[in-house]
């Protein structure tokens, strides 16, 4: 057991602020807990991570139920999750679809998240410190996605470009971005965000914009060619 | 219907870790005029405030701040250089906030946040972790695009600057550039451009294209999918 500390950044810069008005409400705080994996993790969420404070947005659950708010209603027509539709709609049915297991820990300081799975492993999302105190509300539900696609399954599959500052010539980065994995998703995401969020703000938009830009020119093998 | 409420009750064995609150943050600082540091927390809060109004509240901080640039401006360029350098989200929203001014007296501070160098990787595992030079090169993309606005409005000051960009130790940031002068719709800077471009290995900028998410291939959903849950009903939002 780790025992760790945290400094809360501008809440409305990071978006906590906003998204925090909503999520203090008994009925959502039921559906993100069985929804998106906290369910059976409570041993990981409380002892300071925010169990026994779920409105408290400088406590990680609640900076997470922000993450889950966003993820769940940033569509204009939020209650139509099908497939076939735009990943702004779907993303959410697919972190449902892949994160049985979500816990918060805090971590060595080196990762922001990590995906387990595979025989003899406990499927989980372990996300840390920095996924609450260093990223904002759309950049954590990047994360989530991002995770989720491992969970599904979607490993890295190549090193990452000349120049990357996600660490140049280092394994982790995706091949080309047909090859739909963990950082298309994420990208892709926040480029729906951008184009389409709504219930947001449109600084923060323009935040996922930024973000979405600096994966696709930094976490491909191959630059798409195109940006946001 | 709302969704059953899971008990969860506390499981034998080991559990997780304990996390206890640190040193506060200082936000967006203090501001050495009070008055000036009062508008533009009242801004940076509008920014991020949520119902019917919010856009329209923003737009009128905004104006507020418009009307004393020649104070707001330095204000807001020394308050950057004040803030740490782990501040990286601080430090971006007083950019964006400079975006959003729009105002002709911030092409200084832009310049000034351009130029700096960015500091060395900060990070041990930048691709699982957080890109400390990735949050340094957000700031200075955004800094590229509230150039990008001054320009397409005419700014001439602006126009320089982002074209000096083009020459960026950061591909992002000189991809950021190239595609904002294109936008600026200036068909000399955009000569310039292609002119400084071409026959180097950053010619091919001049093709990656900004476009819409419709525009691009979309990821097939249902494919690599663990566990298909059951349909689910959301609550309706706030």
């Amino acid at each position: 057991m780790a025992n760790c500390t945290y400094t809360v950044p501008d809440k409305n810069v990071t978006g906590d602020n906003f998204y925090g008005a909503s999520i203090c409400n008994q009925t959502y705080i039921d559906y993100f807990w069985n929804t998106y994996g906290f369910s059976g993790n409570k041993d990981y969420w409380d002892d300071g991570f925010g169990w026994e404070d779920a409105c408290n947005t400088d406590k990680p659950l609640a900076r997470t139920f922000n993450a889950c708010y966003l993820l769940t209603y940033s569509a204009q027509d939020w209650a139509n999750d099908d497939y076939s539709g735009a990943m702004l709609n779907w993303a959410r049915r697919y972190v449902r679809d892949n994160c049985d297991d979500l816990r918060s820990l805090c971590g060595d300081g080196s990762a922001i998240a990590r995906s387990f799975s595979g025989p003899f492993v406990d499927d989980r999302i372990e996300v840390y410190l920095g996924f609450w105190y260093s990223k904002d509300v759309p950049g954590r539900a990047e994360t989530l996605i991002h995770e989720s696609r491992h969970q599904g399954g979607k490993p890295h599959n190549a090193n990452f470009p000349a120049g990357s500052v996600f660490g140049a010539g280092g394994s982790g980065a995706d091949s080309t971005w047909s090859y739909e994995g963990a950082w298309m998703y994420g990208a892709l995401y926040l480029w729906w965000f951008f184009a389409q969020g709504a219930r947001t703000t449109t600084a923060l938009r323009e935040r996922a914009r930024q973000r979405g830009n600096l994966v696709i020119d930094n976490a491909f093998a191959t630059h798409p060619g195109f940006n946001i | 219907m709302p969704t059953p409420r899971n008990p969860d009750t506390p499981s034998l064995g080991p559990g997780g870790d304990n996390l206890e609150a640190g040193p506060s943050s200082s936000g967006l600082g203090s501001f050495s005029n009070s008055e000036i540091g009062e508008l533009v927390t009242q801004a940076a809060e509008t920014m991020a405030a949520s119902g019917e109004d919010a856009e329209r509240n923003y737009q009128r901080s905004l104006d507020r701040l418009r009307d004393r640039a020649d104070e707001v401006v330095p204000a807001l360029g020394a308050q950057y250089d004040a803030l740490s350098e782990e501040q990286y989200l601080e430090r971006w929203g007083l950019v964006q906030l400079l975006t959003d001014l729009r105002h002709p007296a911030a092409v200084s501070v832009l310049e000034n946040v351009l130029r700096q160098p960015i500091p060395p990787e900060r990070s041990d595992d930048p691709a699982h972790g957080i890109s400390t030079v990735g949050e340094e090169v957000i700031i200075r993309t955004t800094a590229v695009e509230a150039l990008a606005r001054l320009a397409s409005a005419g700014d001439n000051a602006a126009k320089e600057l982002l074209l000096r960009q083009v020459r960026h130790e950061v591909f992002t940031v000189r991809r950021a550039a190239v595609q904002a002068i294109a936008e600026t719709g200036d068909t000399d800077l955009t000569a310039r451009v292609r002119e400084e471009l071409s026959g180097t290995e950053d010619e091919r900028l001049l093709n990656i294209r900004r476009v819409d998410v419709r525009g691009v291939p979309q990821a097939v959903g249902g494919r690599y999918v663990k566990d298909a849950q059951a349909d689910d009903a959301p609550p309706p939002p706030s």
